[in-house]
Formats: C-alpha cells, sequence, structure tokens
C-alpha cells in the first residue's frame, strides 16, 4: 500500500497553531493537497467519521479533551478506523514515550520540534508504507 | 527478749522448774541421811566381822592344837607299843640270833627258830593294835630281818627294798617316826622305828612299824565342832592331804609347810574363802590345817547388814516425803513467779505475784511485783516512742516515694520535652504528667503575652468551676497573685490560705496553697508553672526544687518546640519555593520551547524555499535566527533536563551499547562542526573495545557536547577521540590543541551555571550546563568525568563507563 502525496488525505491532530501550520507547510511542500485539522482531543471520531476519506492521522499526544491516546483507543475501537495509520507527533521524545506508542497500535513516531529538513521525508516513508520511529 | 507467745510458754512447763529444784532438794536430802548411816553400818559390820574372825580362829586354833595333841598321842602309843616289843628279851634273844647268824651258812635250827618266834611276836602285835599296817624287824643297818609281810622280807635278804632306805639310830635316840606319805593307799607312808637293845646297851637291830593311816583318819573324826563347813587335816611335805587323800595346795599350806604357822582370811585348796589356822608340826613332818568357810563363819553379820540396809531403805523413804514436802513449800511460790513473769513476756503487763509470807520467798514476790510495776511503765513509754518513731518514719518514707515519684516525673517530663515537638502538645502532656504524678488538684501552664505584661493561661488540669474561671482570667504581673509574681520576679512564689496577697476566690476546704513557678529562659521569663495543693505545709524547698526542675524542663522543651516550629516553617517556606521554583522551570522551559521550535521550524521551512527564493542577505539573516534559536533551544533542553535530574525524575535505559560504531556516527555528526575551520577530527579506538550497557543517547548527548566544546575553542589544530578499555571499564577522551583550560577554573567548569573564562572576557561555555549535564550523565552510569589541560596547550575530557553500570 503506497499512497502518493499528492493523492493523499492527512488529518492532523494538533492544539498549537503555529504548529499546525508549520505541518500543513511542509505538507504541502511535499506536495499533500488535503489536510484537516482538529485542535483538541474532543470528538477526534466524529471529526473524522465525517471526513469521507482518510489515510493518515498525526496525533499529538498532550491534547485538550482527551489525550492522544484516549483518542486512538476510540479510533481503533471503530471498525473504519481499525488500520488506519495513526503516527504520534510529540514533544515528549522519552523513550519510554515511544515504547508506549509502539505497545497503544500507533504506527509511527516523530519527535517534536519538527525538523522542518527531515519532516518531509518522513511523511513520505510513512506514505510508502514504512516504518518511522525516530525521537528526533 | 523473748517474744510473747504460746509456744514459748508450753517450752518451758512450771513442773520443770518445780521438777528441777525438787530433784536437788531429794538428792541433798537422802545424801545427808544415807551417807552416815551407811558409813556407820560399813564400820559396825567390820567390827563385826573382825570379831567374828578372831573367834573363829581361836576356836580353829584350839580344835588344831587338840588335833595336833591326838595325833601325838596316836603316834606316841605306837612308839610305845614298839618300844616295849623291843624290850622284850624275847624280842633281843631272836634278833641277836639272827644277827649273829651268817647269812651264808645259816644254822638254820636257830635262826628258823628266831625268825618264826620274832614273826610270831610281831604277828601278835600287828593283830593287837590296828593302827600298824605292817611291822617288821631290822638290822641295824636297816636290813629287813623279819617282816609281817613275806615278801618284803624275802626280797629284804638279797637287796635292799627300793622303799627302804637305811635306817641309822644315834646312840641316844631310841627312836625315830619317818613320814614318807600319809596317803593311807601308799605303802610306804609314815613308819615309826624303835631300837634293840642289847644287854651292853648295844643296838641288836630295829623294830619298825608301819602306821596305818585310816586309823588316824578315825582319830582325827573324833575332833569336830567346828560348824558344817570346818575343817581339820594333814599335810605332807609332799602336799597330800589325810584325810582327804589328794594333793592340795594354798597359799597357807605352803607357809605351813615351809614351816611358818599362820591364820586368817584364806582360800583353801578348793578355792572356797575361809578363815584358817594352819600349823607345822616338824617332828612328824606333817603340816595342820583348820578351817572354816567364811561364809558360814561370817553369816551372822549379814542378818546384821540386812538389817542396816532396811533401815536405810525406810530412812530415804521418809527423807524422800520430807522432801517432796519441803521442795513443794519452797518452789510453789518460785513457780507462781515464773508463770507471773512469763506472762509479762507474754506482754500482760497487769500480772501481779500474791504476797503470802514475809520469808526471803515473799521479798522476791514483792521486789518482783515492783520490777513488773517498773516494766510496765517502760514498757508503755517505749510502745510510745516507737509509735513516734514509726510515725517518723511513715512520713520520711511518704517523703522518699514523693520525692522518687517527682524524680520520675521529671524524667518523663523531659523524656517529653525532648519526644514532643509541637508546643500545644506538649504542654498539654506536661500539664497532666505533673497532674497525674504528683497528684495535685489543679496544674496549668501561663505564658506571657508579646509584651509581657499578662500570664494567659495556656493550659490546665483539674480544678473546680469557679477555680477554672479564675485562672481563664489573664494574669497582669503586678497584680501581687503568686502567678503575677513569678512572672514578675522569676522567682519561685508560694501563698498559702491566710496570706494577705492570695486571692479568696481560690481557697476551698480543698485549696489550701498555691506555686507559681517561673518559665525562665536566661533572664527571658516565658510564663508560669501554676500548682495548686490540699495541703497547707505544701510546697517546701524540696518541692519547690524539684517542681522548678521541672519548670526548666518545659521551658527548655517550650523553647525547643518553638525553635523546631520556626525551622519546620522555614524548611516548608523553601520546599515550597524550591517546589515553585521546579514548576516555574518546567512550566518556563515548556512555553519557551514551544514558540521557539516555531522560530527554528519556520526559519527553517524559509531557508529551504519553501516559501520562494530568497535574497542574499535575506538568507544570511534567517540563518543567524535560525542559529540562534536552534541555540537557545539546547539550552532549554539542557535546563529541561538538568531539572529533571534533580527532581529525581530521570531515568536512563540501558541498552547493549557498541561504543564504537556510536562514535563513528556522532563524529559524522560533528564534521558539521569544524566544516569551515583547519580543524581535523580524528579518531582512535581500540579494536577490543566491548559492549558496554549504558543509555547510548546520553552518551551520544555527552559526546557530541564535548566535541561541540573542543570545537568551539579549537580554531585550528586537531581533535582526537580515543577510546580504549582499562579493567572492568572503557574510558572515552576527546582532545583538542586548542585554548585550554586555567588550573583554576578546571575544577569548577562542571559545576552548574560555572564557565571557564578567557583572558579577551568572552563567555566560553554558553550557559554552563553542558559540562554540568555531561557530569550528571557519566555519574549516573556510575563512571567519572574529568579534564586534563593546560592553558594554550589544549584540552583533554575524559569520560570513563562500567562495563556493567549495576554490576
Amino acid at each position: 500500500m503506497s499512497i502518493e502525496p499528492k493523492d493523499a488525505t492527512i488529518l492532523v491532530v494538533e492544539d498549537n497553531v503555529q504548529n499546525f501550520v508549520l505541518i500543513t507547510r511542509l505538507l504541502a511542500y511535499l506536495g499533500v493537497k488535503k489536510c484537516e485539522w482538529k485542535a483538541s482531543g474532543w470528538q477526534v471520531l466524529e471529526f473524522a467519521e465525517a471526513l469521507p476519506h482518510i489515510d493518515l492521522i498525526l496525533m499529538d499526544i498532550f491534547l485538550p479533551e482527551e489525550d492522544g491516546y484516549q483518542v486512538l483507543d476510540r479510533l481503533r475501537a471503530h471498525p473504519r478506523f481499525k488500520d488506519t495509520l495513526v503516527v504520534a507527533v510529540t514533544a515528549d521524545v522519552s523513550v519510554a514515550n515511544l515504547a508506549r506508542a509502539r505497545q497503544t497500535s500507533f504506527d509511527g513516531f516523530i519527535g517534536k520540534p519538527i525538523a522542518p529538513d527531515r519532516f518531509p521525508n518522513q511523511i513520505r516513508s510513512i506514505l510508502k508504507g514504512d516504518e518511522v520511529w525516530e525521537l528526533e | 527478749m523473748s517474744s510473747p507467745g504460746v509456744t514459748e510458754r508450753s517450752r518451758l512447763p512450771t513442773t520443770g522448774m518445780r521438777g528441777g529444784l525438787g530433784r536437788t532438794l531429794l538428792t541433798a536430802f537422802l545424801i545427808l541421811a544415807i551417807v552416815p548411816l551407811s558409813t556407820i553400818s560399813w564400820y559396825a559390820t567390820q567390827r563385826e566381822r573382825r570379831d567374828i574372825q578372831s573367834e573363829v580362829t581361836a576356836k580353829l586354833s584350839s580344835a588344831a592344837a587338840m588335833m595336833e595333841a591326838q595325833v601325838r598321842q596316836w603316834v606316841e602309843v605306837r612308839i610305845a607299843d614298839l618300844a616295849l616289843l623291843a624290850a622284850l628279851p624275847a624280842t633281843q634273844e631272836s634278833t641277836t640270833a639272827l644277827v649273829s647268824a651268817d647269812h651264808s651258812r645259816r644254822d638254820a635250827t636257830d635262826a628258823s627258830t628266831a625268825h618264826d618266834l620274832l614273826r610270831a611276836q610281831l604277828h601278835a602285835l600287828l593283830a593287837q593294835d590296828p593302827a600298824f599296817r605292817r611291822l617288821a624287824v631290822l638290822d641295824s643297818e636297816g636290813w629287813v630281818l623279819v617282816s609281817t609281810d613275806p615278801q618284803t622280807e624275802s626280797s629284804s635278804t638279797d637287796e635292799p627294798s627300793p622303799t627302804r632306805q637305811k635306817v641309822t639310830l644315834d646312840p641316844e635316840q631310841t627312836s625315830i617316826l619317818r613320814c614318807m606319805t600319809i596317803d593311807p593307799a601308799s605303802d610306804a607312808g609314815m613308819v615309826v622305828i624303835q631300837r634293840i637293845a642289847g644287854p651292853d646297851d648295844g643296838t641288836l637291830g630295829l623294830v619298825a612299824g608301819w602306821l596305818n593311816m585310816g586309823d588316824l583318819v578315825q582319830t582325827m573324826e573324833t575332833v569336830n565342832g567346828l560348824g558344817e563347813t570346818g575343817e581339820i587335816y594333814l599335810v605332807d611335805s609332799s602336799g597330800t592331804a589325810l584325810p582327804q587323800g589328794q594333793t592340795v595346795a594354798s597359799s597357807g599350806i605352803r607357809a605351813a609347810l615351809s614351816g611358818v604357822n599362820s591364820e586368817g582370811l584364806q582360800k583353801n585348796y578348793a578355792g572356797v574363802p575361809v578363815i584358817g589356822v594352819y600349823r607345822w608340826m616338824p617332828d612328824l613332818e606333817l603340816a595342820l590345817v583348820a578351817e572354816q568357810a567364811q561364809e558360814e563363819a561370817f553369816a551372822a553379820t549379814d542378818t546384821v547388814t540386812a538389817a542396816v540396809v532396811g533401815a536405810t531403805l525406810v530412812v530415804a523413804l521418809v527423807t524422800a516425803v520430807i522432801a517432796a514436802v519441803v521442795t513443794r513449800q519452797i518452789t510453789r511460790p518460785i513457780v507462781q513467779l515464773t508463770e507471773s513473769a512469763l506472762r509479762i513476756a507474754g506482754g500482760d503487763m497487769e500480772q501481779r505475784v500474791p504476797v503470802t509470807s514475809r520469808d526471803e520467798i515473799g521479798i522476791l514476790a514483792y521486789v518482783f511485783n515492783r520490777m513488773a510495776t517498773e516494766l510496765k511503765t517502760l514498757y508503755d513509754d517505749l510502745e510510745e516512742k516507737v509509735a513516734q518513731r514509726t510515725a517518723l518514719l511513715q512520713k520520711a518514707n511518704y517523703h522518699i516515694q514523693r520525692r522518687a515519684i517527682q524524680l520520675a516525673t521529671t524524667v518523663e517530663v523531659s523524656q517529653a520535652a525532648t519526644s514532643i515537638l509541637e508546643p500545644d502538645q506538649l504542654l498539654r502532656e506536661v500539664v497532666l504528667l505533673v497532674h497525674d504524678r504528683f497528684a495535685y488538684p489543679y496544674v496549668g501552664i501561663y505564658l506571657l503575652d508579646d509584651e509581657g505584661k499578662q500570664a494567659l493561661l495556656q493550659e490546665e488540669r483539674g480544678g473546680s468551676e469557679e477555680m477554672v474561671a479564675v485562672k481563664a482570667k489573664p494574669v497582669p504581673i503586678e497584680d501581687g497573685s503568686a502567678v503575677g509574681q513569678a512572672a514578675l520576679t522569676g522567682k519561685p512564689a508560694i501563698v498559702r490560705q491566710g496570706d494577705e496577697r492570695s486571692q479568696a476566690a481560690l481557697w476551698s476546704p480543698y485549696i489550701r496553697a498555691e506555686a507559681a513557678l517561673p518559665l525562665r529562659m536566661g533572664d527571658q521569663i516565658i510564663g508560669v508553672l501554676d500548682i495548686l495543693s490540699t495541703d497547707h505545709d505544701d510546697f517546701d524547698a524540696d518541692d519547690v526544687s524539684v517542681l522548678q526542675n521541672v519548670a526548666n524542663q518545659i521551658t527548655i522543651a517550650l523553647e525547643n518546640a518553638r525553635a523546631y516550629a520556626v525551622e519546620r516553617e522555614a524548611a516548608k517556606r523553601l520546599r515550597e519555593l524550591d517546589r515553585s521554583k521546579r514548576r516555574f522551570l518546567a512550566n518556563m522551559s515548556h512555553e519557551l520551547r514551544t514558540p521557539l521550535t516555531n522560530i527554528t521550524g519556520f526559519s527553517r521551512l524559509m531557508l529551504k524555499g519553501i516559501d520562494g527564493p530568497l535574497t542574499g542577505q535575506l538568507q544570511n539573516d534567517i540563518e543567524i535566527i535560525y542559529h540562534n534559536s536552534q541555540h537557545l533551544l539546547g539550552l532549554i533542553n539542557d535546563l529541561l533536563d538538568i531539572s529533571h535530574i534533580e527532581a529525581g525524575l530521570m531515568e536512563l535505559e540501558f541498552r547493549e551499547v557498541n561504543l564504537a560504531e556510536l562514535i563513528h556516527s556522532v563524529m559524522a555528526t560533528a564534521s558539521a562542526l569544524v566544516r569551515d575551520k583547519d580543524t581535523e577530527l580524528c579518531q582512535e579506538i581500540a579494536p577490543d573495545l566491548p559492549q558496554v550497557q549504558a543509555d547510548a543517547a546520553r552518551i551520544r548527548q555527552v559526546l557530541l557536547r564535548l566535541l561541540a566544546n573542543a570545537a568551539k575553542f579549537t580554531e585550528q589544530g586537531i581533535i582526537t577521540v580515543r577510546s580504549w578499555r582499562a579493567d572492568e571499564q572503557v574510558l572515552v577522551s576527546v582532545s583538542d590543541t586548542g585554548v585550554g583550560i586555567p588550573a583554576e577554573d578546571q575544577d569548577r567548569i562542571f559545576e552548574q551555571f560555572e564557565q571557564g573564562s578567557l583572558e579577551d572576557g568572552r563567555r566560553p561555555y554558553g550557559a554552563g550546563l553542558g559540562l554540568a549535564l555531561s557530569k550528571e550523565f557519566v555519574e549516573m552510569h556510575g563512571g567519572r568525568i574529568w579534564v586534563e589541560s593546560e592553558a594554550g596547550q589544549g584540552s583533554t575530557f575524559t569520560f570513563s563507563l562500567p562495563l556493567r553500570p549495576h554490576g
């Protein structure tokens, strides 16, 4: 399963606007055309359900309302998002957090701050089906 | 003194006293009665015996004399018989004929005629006198010529008979008596010999007659009158006795046989005690013995003895009765005295003895009564004294116990003082202790207010409602009450019921004294320990001393508690401060990071040309922004790490790490650091470098920091990374040829917020967190980091990592 960036629909769950902007700019630089944004952990599943199609969810962990892990649990409980790519994008770059992310069925891990030099390539790899687990 | 008791009295029975004295008196009486009586009796008996003895001896002597005469007469009759025979002419002629005849050629006719004639004569005499047993005619030399016993005659012609001895008579002597033995059974026996005189008065021969002892015995039997045991007998020199016919021996007999006459008390041959008379008759060669048994002789005296013994017994009996009566007379009052004395000993001081007589015993009773009276007085006095002493002792005991309790309480207060650090609880405990242990009705503690003008009740225990109401009011220190005085003067104040300055409201039938003891710390008085007592005379100097001690303990404890509270407050504040500092730090770091990441991110975005191409100047400016924001981000990350470490939240993640690979990787990153410099990066890694247990990310951080530092201060030269194994650890060093670090800075550079300094004043080490953090990370691995440097000659930073950090 390989998805070209230009065909991909990516949902970004991120409470910091600038971060979201930086991410969307870098995704746009990569060629991604459809990028959705959810700014809190509240009703992420309902928001995602409303979308016709999602290829990748970039999920912050520290979120208002519900944190990334809770959100992921809800998503995985839903048949539509059982196998959807969900990658943690978080400032908690501890090995423990990364291990937890692996255990709780995240599909990848990208540490913050986002490195603009590498981020587009990381996303491209993920869309290609490679796994990315990087602390920085 | 003997303890009065039933056993004592029963062990000293009064009959025992009487018995002792009675026995003594009885013995004395008996001795007095019996001894003289016995002595006299004995003396009389002895006299009697002596008399009887001499009487019997005399009787025996006369009997002996009579017997002697009889024996002599008996012998002399026989001699006369023989003399008559010898004087007969026929005898003389016949003898002459026989003697003159030759033996060898004997004129048979003459000789035979003479012989027969003589024999006839001899037989005639023998028949006439039974006192002769045998008769014979002998020649002048003693040889038998004719005998009434033919056997003897015939043998005698050839040789002398063994039983014969040659008989020689002196010229004047007409007869002899030879006593061989008086044994009647013997053939020898007593021989009487008579000369046969010739016409010229020469000796023709001898006529011999052997006496029949049995005849003598018959003669002897006529002598009598010596009682039943009286005995008279003859003894020859060989010891043979007649009439007994046996050999006898006794000391009297032996004396007589040796020629000494004697008499007296002896034992006879049969061992029977006898009175005896012993005579020696030399001509007859016989001893004469007359004896009578003592038993028979003294029979009369035994009667006397029996009479005396009987009399003695009667006297003894009478004496005993008299003694008993007298003893009873003497001992009865003594027994009474004894019993009285025992009753007194038993505690009955009222005991008196009736004075019934005026003799010594009466006087004794009188004196005894006086003594009893004296004793009673003394005893009563003694009891009083004992009661007094006991009371004193009890009081002393009470004081000692009280003191012990006080001391124990002091110790408890002291313990409470050291163990309780909360002032209110401390005061509560102490008041409770003093109240309960000392058993005071009321105990309170006042503390002075801040101005020191009023004492305020802080804690109390006990007391009635009224009293509590009185005590609850603030006490101005100049109001003159005990508490006020103690607070004012700093000295213990004692007030008793009835004192002028006392508070009337305080007193009740149960409360009579008050002690106020200052709680004094040096010159400063902080409060008063107030105690009320039911005893008007309570609070003597000793009590006050102990209570003041307790008060001092309270003061110290209070001060300690206060100091502790202050300390604890300060510590709490410090902790809070620290916590808020950390919170602030963490928050600030996070808050700083978020915008900073954006600055970095967006500047990088622009540099990548995502927003469109940049002009040369724009490119340059944005690069400056980018680098500075990155630097700032590094600092903030360091701060976050440091605060994590200090909060104990930093945990390393140990894994097997290949150091050689890690160094390669870091070197690749670091090559960017020296890209614009004339500096060469080198690495010397031992080929046998083992894997280590480590947190790769942190080691990477440390190494990168050391390299960054080295690159920063080495404009031109070589930076070398070395790694080798030493025992159970691996060493990694980063050497540069840069400016070096002055010796005085080498110790400080690993401290937080410390930096080495350069001579031009430039601050060379960033915020000074990098090396401190490196040190933390290395030490968390169980390793060590240090620097060797010489200013201008470059530096070598080395750190060690144990192969197994926790092994």
